[in-house]
């Protein structure tokens, strides 16, 4: 019971913190953290006139942004660039030439139908 | 003090030795990926009928959470969570009545705040520690897309694959993808690519030999600056049915010239947009490390 005590106000300490630690408000997470922001409002609505480059570079190897090419090494590969360098910073390389980075992978799907995998990929 | 003391009492009987961020990303302690996005909040006015809608559609489950205030929901699919859900009013006038939030790691809140401000954007929560997740902030870009900022607790999830029904991917809406670019770039540490697709630069953000998200350059007075993270499916014309049949919309149909027809935005029914892909092709993407 003492033990129990203790780790309640533990937990009070604990929570104690998450309301008083900064400008955020005396709420756990949801009313200030979304506040009374413009961010509501906007100035127009989503995803109108959208071009031709959204969503993830595509895996398929006729897709230039997956393969360009010539299939150039990327520049800021080991051997164009010791470990021991410290690291440039960053930058854009506006090069389409070279072959791009591309997304996690996705996971292998299940069989047996379903819009569900399973594994890894957490957050 | 009523909800502090629920707080204390939710927090303290949670299983902290298995999960240092029960609020926020099952990571690894000690563990974190700078620049990877690793939560999303769905901010809606409706919870209920969210949690029909994305149940039907992506076929999500909900944990209550409701000892803490604030009525946080945990949002998961078979393989674990996937973000949050929580109650926010529409405030008058608004447009939409939802709003998803993508959380970037970020190695310290505090000086991604202050960086934000050196570089023209602005701070619209200031970092904050949140009980069973970590310290949070909720900057804005300066071209107006809001984001968030987040050091976990429990550390980063770990660069798996992504199951069905997990964030795939993110593209940030923008009119300037170069300056947006490089505000990123110091914020997140990201090293940035650009291509060229279809005749149009293509922007990317990466880092870890991974790409985390595009940028794409859009008309500021048609569509808002933004976020927007897109959600892995199998089937993307039979996603589509289901967001209709749950009230939901298609904000924008699939298209040749997007990713082969598996690229498509639907909107939740208070408004939230997310988008939604399939992965074309068996095999792995190219050059994704596990």
């Amino acid at each position: 019971m003492k033990r129990r005590a203790c780790v309640m106000a533990l937990g009070l300490l604990l929570a104690g913190c998450a309301t008083e630690g900064g400008g955020g408000g005396a709420d756990f997470y949801g009313g200030y953290y979304y506040g009374y922001d413009d961010w509501w409002y906007g100035g127009g609505a989503c995803c109108v006139d959208l071009p031709d480059d959204i969503g993830p570079p595509g895996p398929r190897p006729e897709h230039p942004i997956a393969l360009p090419p010539d299939g150039g090494a990327r520049p800021e590969n080991p051997i164009a660039q010791p470990p021991s360098q410290p690291k440039a910073a960053p930058k854009a390389d506006a090069s389409p030439a070279r072959s791009m980075p591309a997304p996690r992978p996705a996971a292998p799907m299940r069989s047996g139908g379903g819009m569900r995998g399973g594994g890894g990929g957490r957050r | 003090m009523n909800r502090f003391l629920a707080l204390a009492a939710f927090v303290s009987l949670l299983p902290w030795g298995a999960i240092a961020s029960p609020l926020g990303p099952e990571g690894t302690p000690g563990q974190y990926l700078p620049g990877k996005f690793v939560w999303f909040d769905l901010a809606t006015e409706d919870p209920a009928a969210a949690r029909a809608f994305y149940g039907a559609v992506f076929g999500w489950s909900f944990r209550d959470v409701a000892e803490a205030p604030g009525s946080y929901t945990l949002i998961a699919n078979d393989s674990g969570k996937v973000g949050g859900l929580l109650r926010h009013a529409r405030p008058a006038g608004a447009m939409v009545g939802a709003r998803w939030l993508a959380l970037i790691s970020v190695p310290d809140v505090a000086r991604a705040a202050q960086l934000a401000r050196e570089r023209g954007g602005s701070v619209v929560t200031e970092p904050h520690p949140v009980a069973g997740r970590g310290t949070l902030a909720v900057l804005r870009d300066p071209q107006g897309a809001v984001f968030g900022v987040l050091k976990a607790d429990g550390g980063d999830p770990p660069d798996t694959p992504v199951e069905q029904g997990d964030v795939f991917w993110l593209d940030l809406f923008t009119a300037d993808p170069a300056q947006a670019a490089a505000f990123y770039a110091a914020l997140g540490g990201y090293d940035v690519d650009v291509g060229e697709v279809a005749g149009r630069p293509r922007t990317l953000l990466s880092n870890h030999g991974i790409a985390r998200a595009g940028i794409a350059r859009i008309e500021p007075s048609k569509t808002r600056p933004q976020w927007l993270p897109y959600i892995l499916v199998d089937d993307v014309p039979a996603t589509l049915d289901r967001v209709r049949r749950a009230g939901g919309r298609v904000v924008l149909p699939p298209r040749a010239g997007l990713l082969e027809g598996n690229v498509a935005v639907i909107a939740d029914p208070q408004g939230g947009t997310l988008g939604i892909v399939r992965w074309p092709g068996d095999a792995p993407a190219p050059g994704a490390a596990r």
